[in-house]
């Protein structure tokens, strides 16, 4: 709980500034506001710190009040002692004044953008393989970081790229990640925090090296794609996010490594063929399992 | 932002020529057909129509309502958050004059219904929200050869594999856009529902003429049974 009259540092009350009685009506001489995020993850729900875009329910103790929001954030729906904040899509910070009889108190919130991103190998999915070959894939989770606030009103898209690839990989060089004329994929919501990983998109990733064909022998190859995510705040404008690359390497021996920002995952050619293909929903997984 | 504009529930009306002069057998065929298509034309105007693209007294609400007709033809969820907080900033108590906030109060209901309706309509009752989209699709191996995901179709030499992989190009972005659709969906029907009942709970009495334009109102907007009892009952007196 927060409010005027708590020890907190972020609330602050004290007597109308405006001087107004609120005429006939009882006059207050303290007011607490109560904020309750509105998403159940993660489990601190009277934070001050949330995610752009994130929703709060605040209660002030004197109903009837009038609410004043001032920066990062606008009011959704106020009535008497209820208002629905809703944080905006930029960093910064939001007041949230409720102003009674005689009496005034506020909260602030610290509104935060996306650090960073996270993927991770969909927990309890094979990898992709054919087996003889020196090819490697991964079926990836995307998460949104920091996993302290909620995003779950953002969404998320990877922009098309082209390679640069040699040795082994040279003839995908200058090939796309979308089709030519895509912009990259669809955007993506949402779903609600994961502790200790962020707020996951709703979409899976699948990297995978790819196979130009020949061999054995094999020769030393590498490619790289550049890869750019964006997200954007109910539906507002794209803002990116950090850069980093997705990588495929192969050895003499056929052995392919495959990354993508914290993944990294590798095959040999004797290694049993497996695929992910066509296994879009994955009954029975733990999206929350490590 | 779409502005709103009246629609003419009378065009048929107008249609007949006014010359005097005896008409062929083919003429008469032409407008007995024309008559007929336009009357079809407007006996497929539902009210859900009307008040989406029909003429609003409250700029608020035809903005809101604005915003409900470009959800229709685009099928951008964020059109309904942005009708929703419209009316949610509705103050009725600040509209001084009698008659224009009865006005206003029967625009407020009827758009908030027509929006708990186009959630009705659009969503599927078979979505799935473990049945993930994907980024990109793998494109099908084509003898030794397996391009990463996302390559570009003209690259695929064979044709087979190639209308395979277009196809499931197609059928992942399709799938795509459904998922992100069916969720945002999902979510306002959770979280507007509420809001609509509360309108009706705290907006309207129990004398008899509060009820029954309660009651119309959903009967003529609300084809969910679920949803059009709960609504009645936020409007009934409480027992």
């Amino acid at each position: 709980m927060s409010g005027c009259d708590s020890n907190t540092s972020n609330p602050t009350g004290g007597s109308d500034p405006s001087g107004s009685t609120g005429g006939g009506t009882r006059n207050c001489t303290t007011c607490t506001i109560t904020s309750q995020t509105r998403v159940t993850v993660p489990a601190d729900r009277t934070r001050t710190t949330i995610g752009v875009g994130e929703e709060v329910y605040l209660t002030c103790s004197e109903g009837g009040v009038t609410w004043i929001v001032l920066g990062e954030g606008k009011p959704i729906s106020a009535s008497g002692g209820s208002l629905t904040l809703r944080a905006g899509r930029n960093a910064g910070s939001v007041t949230v004044t409720a102003i009674g009889p005689g009496c005034y108190c506020s909260i602030t919130f610290t509104v935060i953008e996306p650090s960073g991103l996270l993927m991770r190998r969909w927990p309890g999915t094979p990898l992709r393989h054919k087996h003889g070959r020196p090819d490697c894939g991964i079926l990836l989770q995307f998460f949104l970081k920091p996993q302290t606030v909620s995003f779950i009103n953002c969404e998320v898209r990877e922009k098309n790229s082209r390679c640069t690839a040699d040795g082994f990989y040279l003839p995908f060089n200058n090939s796309t990640h979308y089709p030519e004329t895509e912009t990259g994929s669809r955007w993506a919501t949402m779903a609600d925090c994961i502790p200790g990983k962020g707020t996951p998109a709703n979409m899976q990733d699948e990297s995978y090296s790819g196979d130009p064909g020949g061999g054995p022998p094999w020769t030393v190859g590498n490619m790289t794609f550049p890869i750019d995510w964006e997200y954007r705040v109910w539906g507002g404008p794209a803002c990116a996010l950090p850069h980093f690359e997705s990588n495929s390497t192969t050895d003499t021996a056929g052995t392919c490594i495959k990354t993508k920002d914290g993944a990294r995952e590798y095959t040999v050619p004797s290694d049993k063929g497996s695929t992910y293909e066509g296994v879009l929903w994955l009954p029975g997984i733990d999206l929350s399992a490590e | 932002m779409q502005k709103s504009g009246h629609f003419d529930f009378a065009l048929t009306a107008t249609w007949y020529p006014a010359t005097g002069r005896r008409l062929s057998g083919a003429a008469v065929l032409g407008l007995a057909i024309a008559a007929a298509c336009a009357g079809q034309a407007t006996a497929k105007k539902t009210y859900l129509d009307k008040v989406i693209n029909g003429k609003h007294m409250s700029e608020i609400t035809a903005r809101a309502a604005a915003q409900l007709a470009e959800f229709e033809q685009k099928k951008e969820p964020f059109c309904l958050q942005e009708a929703a907080d419209l009316l949610e900033g509705i103050d009725l108590a600040k509209e001084a004059d009698a008659m224009k906030r009865l006005v206003l109060r029967r625009e407020t209901l009827e758009t908030w219904l027509a929006l708990v309706a186009l959630i009705d309509k659009n969503l599927d009752p078979n979505f799935n929200p473990q049945d993930l989209p994907s980024t990109g699709v793998i494109p099908p191996r084509s003898g030794n050869v397996a391009y990463p995901p996302g390559a570009d179709p003209k690259l695929i030499a064979d044709p087979q594999a190639r209308q395979q992989y277009e196809a499931a190009l197609k059928k992942n972005k399709e799938h795509a856009e459904q998922y992100r659709l069916q969720t945002w969906l999902k979510r306002f029907d959770q979280s507007f529902s509420p809001k609509v009942e509360r309108f009706v709970r705290m907006s309207y009495t129990t004398v008899p003429g509060d009820q029954r334009e309660v009651s119309e109102t959903v009967k003529k907007l609300i084809k969910n049974p679920q949803r059009a009892a709960t609504l009645t009952r936020a409007a009934a007196p409480k027992q």
